[in-house]
């Protein structure tokens, strides 16, 4: 465990070296939130409810969803890309870890410099201009950190999956894009499932992608009920397991026909 | 003891051939024409414990291939490795444990970090002990003098400083085995100097063994007791530099400057040029000794200044390399 907990360690270091990076970053995700949140509240125009969530809860989904995103950049799959295609992946695989392991422990790193960085700044503003982001009760956060992580490990694979294909076509390209739109619509982060039509929303909710902003902040603002919690937890580790049984075994693939390019 | 064995060793891949231009581009897409090559060519060889092997050959021979095979990076197409009893292929992290390797032409170290930072790091992965750690910096930095750098950012290194982070943190975990892939390529004279007497340091103090990739025949012949050259992916010779060095030039030229102009011959010489009062003569070192060639002439004609010259190594070694080019066909 050691090494891994110090990558992750020099990540954060590094990480607060670059401030500009930072402020901007800020900026844009302030406005970002704003946005969405005033889109939500012309979208409401003084309805009650819609589909059992009123206004304030949509607000805080929002905001909540906009800190998350923030804590949900995923380096690995660009890592991957990079390192294959300059070569450099030979000298990870020198090392007597696990290369995998060491992407995981840079973005976990990445994570929680997001979180002091990014996270929290953003909480400060959202809870200045729409008063505080608060969750359903204490459980119900609780449930959503939980949550949350799985549903972390769930994108880390998606991500890491992708950056597998680097190996054989060693660009992504415009496959990280297609990526990075199909999450963004169908994980619930900009729309929540329950405003898709029934039959679309079912078979959403099959797929991976709702378990990592979906079902955390509909948690989180206590959209489901207890047993409705305990299914779709359930159901989220099964993915997680199935998604990781799946990448270990192309992993193994494709470290037989991995090729290293120059030199 | 071998503490490397590789035999019967191939690696293949297919290369897809593009054709070019416009029309080329738009046929790439639908068909796509693919060959197979063979970058390593059922190599074998055994390599002893605490040697220093040199692995030369022209570029595109195949030596990285090889070194990336040992190393447990690539996988073989055919043929078994074993470094220290045991395969790369099969227990990658074990045989890497044991493992020391720097890239020429990439460095391992971190941009981002300070070199320190960077060995720190390497403490962790290979789970160096904290005295065993002291000790190694300690002697490292006796070679080296890395102590006045340590502190600086990766990214602010030039590259010889850069070359001996990257030797230092190869060594931290005091590997019995190091593989160098042109460790001293776009290095000066000074930072060369020090990069081949560190090799021949670390060698000498933790017996290890060393396998040396370069284009740098100064290195080979400073520092290895064995070549093994290597073209098209076969290995074309095998043995100690001055073995090789009988077996392709044997012969040495001898040159004179007499007081005045003459063409003295000599049955055990050629004479290959007569510049006014300058003779050379090419002789076999297996027929005749210099002294005795010196001291024949001088017999005939008084002699001024005499000047011996061994074949040069770069020649050889190109005479070697054009030889394996014309046994493939």
């Amino acid at each position: 465990m050691k090494p891994y907990i110090f990558i992750s360690k020099l990540r954060i270091q590094t990480a607060l070296a670059y401030r500009f990076n930072v402020i901007s970053t800020i900026l844009i995700q302030c406005l970002v939130m704003y946005a969405m949140s005033c889109f939500w509240i012309a979208a409401y125009n003084g309805t009650e409810t819609v589909s059992g969530v009123n206004q304030r809860d949509m607000i805080t989904y929002t905001t909540i969803s906009v800190i998350m995103g923030n804590l949900l950049t995923m380096g690995v799959q660009d890592r991957i890309a990079r390192s294959v295609r300059s070569g450099s992946v030979a000298l990870d695989l020198l090392k007597p870890v696990s290369i995998y392991g060491i992407y995981l422990a840079e973005d976990l790193g990445d994570c929680a410099a997001a979180f002091f960085q990014k996270a929290i700044p953003l909480l400060l503003v959202g809870t200045v201009i729409f008063g505080f982001p608060a969750p359903a009760s204490f459980v119900h956060f609780l449930l959503f950190l939980f949550s949350f992580a799985i549903g972390y490990l769930i994108n880390w694979i998606l991500a890491a999956l992708l950056g597998l294909c680097a190996f054989k076509t060693l660009r992504l390209g415009p496959l990280a894009n297609a990526k990075g739109f199909i999450m963004k619509l169908l994980s619930g982060s900009i729309f929540p499932l329950w405003f898709f039509p029934a039959g679309f929303r079912r078979v959403l909710e099959l797929l991976p992608f709702m378990n990592i902003y979906q079902l955390p902040l509909g948690i989180y603002i206590g959209q489901y009920t207890m047993d409705e919690i305990l299914l779709r937890t359930g159901l989220q580790l099964f993915w997680c397991a199935v998604l990781w049984l799946l990448f270990d075994i192309l992993q193994k693939k494709m470290s037989a026909v991995i090729l290293i390019q120059g030199g | 003891m071998n503490i490397i064995e590789v035999s019967h060793l191939i690696k293949e891949y297919k290369k897809i051939k593009k054709e070019s231009g416009l029309r080329g581009a738009v046929k790439n897409l639908f068909v796509q024409k693919s060959e197979t090559v063979r970058a390593v060519d059922d190599i074998s060889f055994a390599i002893e414990k605490g040697n220093i092997v040199g692995y030369i050959g022209p570029n595109g021979a195949g030596k990285s291939t090889t070194v990336k095979m040992l190393s447990g990076i690539l996988q073989p197409t055919s043929g078994e490795i074993l470094v220290n009893g045991i395969s790369p292929q099969r227990d990658r992290k074990r045989v890497v444990q044991n493992l020391g390797v720097v890239f020429g032409q990439r460095s391992q170290l971190n941009w981002d970090l300070r070199l320190g930072e960077t060995f720190e790091l390497l403490k962790r992965i290979y789970q160096i002990e904290d005295k065993t750690y002291k000790d190694n910096l300690g002697m490292l930095n006796e070679i080296f003098q890395i102590d006045c750098f340590i502190d600086t950012p990766v990214r602010q290194l030039s590259l010889g400083q850069r070359m001996r982070g990257d030797l230092v943190a190869a060594m931290l975990h005091s590997p019995d085995v190091l593989f160098l892939d042109e460790p001293t390529i776009g290095l000066d004279v000074e930072a060369k100097y020090s990069v081949r007497k560190f090799i021949k340091e670390i060698n000498q103090r933790s017996q290890t063994t060393i396998i040396l990739t370069t284009h740098d025949l100064g290195d080979i012949q400073e520092l290895c007791q064995r070549v093994i050259i290597i073209n098209e992916g076969k290995i074309i010779e095998d043995g100690s530099l001055d073995e090789l060095i009988d077996k392709i030039a044997p012969y040495r030229h001898l040159i004179i400057d007499f007081y005045q102009s003459t063409t003295v011959p000599h049955p055990h010489a050629e004479l290959i040029s007569v510049n006014e009062a300058r003779s050379v003569y090419r002789f076999r070192k297996d027929q005749i000794t210099a002294a005795r060639l010196i001291e024949d002439i001088s017999h005939t004609a008084p002699i001024k200044e005499v000047g011996l010259e061994e074949a040069k190594i770069d020649d050889i070694i190109r005479t070697v390399y054009q030889q394996g080019n014309v046994a493939e066909p």
